[in-house]
């Protein structure tokens, strides 16, 4: 928290290896994000280079109160929701839908993605996009309730329910896995 | 499979961007950067603002000089460890809401530590006594051989500075204009001189005794948390060229006790046109005590007179009048005809 702090300051004023820290520091944590959103690597990766690319540009305009990893989640789940909405489509069904590991272009992904993983990406991939967005935000990015209301512009007691929903329903999916 | 066990896989999720991405984002993400900055550096910058105005030229230099006082003299914080932990300094420093400091301030030439830089016949070696209050602002007066040389306050809520010169019966009156009052802000709060100084690098120096009192010694030393004072005011106003620092926090009661400061201050106007050192020692002691509304009043006193342009020019010296023509405070001709009309003054008496 410290060092973000520090590190803002710093690139307010321009700092070329503040920015660079800020990137090597918070892009994985974005990329899965928005993977695990879209379903999509590729698109993901678009929008991740898009939000640093306009975080870069806002230096002098930036004012952050809350912390820098939520602010970036942030900027990330809303142009997940515009490209969502431009396309005029949800993120891959799930016939469609290539789960988050076995879409990995690299050999690092499935390197790290183990079988339990692969079967929660498939499960997350059936998830409704509100409740997937109340999810990762809450339990990936650590984000409260409060701030994914506000940002879903809705009440506190529908991303309570949002998140119980997606909880229940991955539960059920996970385990229904298993039993296979 | 349970919920708990649900939110621990979520957690592992872990996607490594594939490298022709990384280098690709990292490159644009940099060079919009670059862009970014000489766009900002082609639009007129807040320094051509405040030189426009005669006003605003004092205010800036004035406000930049309590500034750097009020920096030294600032209650700080250091990043934490086994001994003083940050955030709980950081929560005591917030809870201040009053403080008096006492201390000493002493400008002498580089290389020469016992010359203390002397002028119009004041030796600049100061006693300091500073009242500050986060609802009211800040008072800081300075003692000359046991003489008021001049007594500074910023009024936060009225927005108004004033500086008093008892030894000419002076005044320095000025509104802070939002940005200078929004710096002065940052720097004369606790919180926003803890801010500043996290962004210097720190090392520890180890424990010690004072009064007493076991403590725990940092040093920082970076002109970092200048920047947002410089990026105010250009190099010809105000030069620091280094800056050291030495705080002391009692390991018991986490809270600064002692502080010692030291800038290089090169060439410039705060330095009337002089290489100085600025060497400080502060003690702290006096938290939370009552303090009147009144001593922040910014009304002049009876029988003050406003600085006017040809006061400053008749103390400074004629190198500090180049520069000062130079920076564009004071226009040539008027700095000439000054001249002019004495030497004529001169001629008209012989």
């Amino acid at each position: 928290m410290v060092e973000d702090k520090i590190l803002i300051w710093r690139f307010k004023r321009g700092s070329r290896d503040a920015l660079q820290r800020i990137y090597e520091k918070h892009i994985v944590y974005l990329v899965t994000l928005a993977t695990a959103l879209l379903n999509d690597v590729s698109t993901a990766e678009d929008i991740v280079h898009d939000v640093f690319v306009s975080f870069a540009q806002s230096a002098g305009k930036l004012k952050l109160k809350g912390n820098l990893k939520a602010f970036l989640a942030t900027c990330v789940v809303n142009r997940v929701r515009d490209r969502i909405r431009t396309r005029q489509r949800q993120p891959a069904p799930l016939d469609e839908a290539n789960s988050i590991c076995s879409k990995a272009n690299g050999p690092e992904l499935s390197a790290v993605c183990s079988e339990e993983l692969q079967k929660l990406s498939r499960a997350m991939a059936q998830l409704p996009y509100e409740q997937k967005e109340v999810i990762m935000l809450h339990v990936y990015g650590g984000l409260m309730f409060k701030h994914i209301a506000k940002s879903q512009q809705v009440s506190i007691n529908t991303v309570q329910s949002r998140y119980r929903y997606a909880l229940d329903k991955l539960r059920s999916l996970l385990n229904s896995e298993i039993a296979k | 499979m349970k919920p708990a066990e649900i939110e621990e896989l979520i957690k592992k999720l872990h996607i490594e961007p594939n490298a022709e991405m990384y280098g690709r984002t990292l490159t644009d993400t940099l060079k919009a950067q670059e862009i970014q900055k000489k766009l900002a550096a082609s639009r007129p910058n807040l320094w051509r603002f405040i030189m426009e105005s005669k006003v605003t030229r004092y205010s800036a230099a004035a406000a930049v000089t309590l500034a750097v006082a009020f920096v030294l003299l600032g209650p700080f914080g250091t990043p934490g460890n086994d001994g003083v932990v940050l955030a709980d300094v950081q929560k005591k420093v917030a809870g201040i809401e009053t403080m008096v400091l006492r201390g000493t301030r002493t400008f002498t030439y580089p290389g020469e530590p016992d010359r203390i830089f002397e002028f119009d016949g004041i030796k600049y070696k100061f006693d300091i006594v500073k009242y500050h209050s986060t609802q009211y602002g800040v008072v800081e007066e300075g003692y000359a051989e046991g003489e008021l040389i001049y007594r500074a306050t910023l009024n936060i809520p009225e927005k108004q500075t004033l500086i008093l010169f008892p030894k000419y019966k002076k005044y320095l009156k000025f509104a802070s204009m939002d940005a200078i009052a929004k710096v002065m802000e940052q720097v004369s709060t606790p919180n926003g001189i803890l801010n500043l100084l996290f962004a210097g690098d720190c090392k520890e120096l180890g424990r010690d005794k004072i009064d007493g009192v076991e403590v725990e010694a940092f040093e920082f030393q970076d002109t970092e948390p200048f920047e947002p004072i410089k990026e105010l005011l250009p190099k010809a106003i105000f030069d620091i060229q280094t800056f050291r620092a030495k705080v002391w926090i009692g390991i018991k009661e986490q809270l600064p006790v002692r502080v010692e400061g030291d800038l290089a201050i090169g060439k410039c106007l705060i330095s009337l046109f002089h290489d100085l050192n600025l060497h400080e020692v502060d003690t702290f002691g006096e938290y939370n005590i009552e303090l009147d509304e009144d001593i922040f009043d910014t009304n002049p006193p009876e029988g003050y007179t406003e600085v006017t342009l040809s006061d400053i020019l008749k103390v400074i010296p004629v190198e500090a009048k180049a520069g000062l023509v130079g920076l564009g405070i004071a226009p040539a001709g008027f700095v000439f005809w000054r001249r002019r009309k004495r030497k004529t003054a001169a001629v008209s008496r012989n």
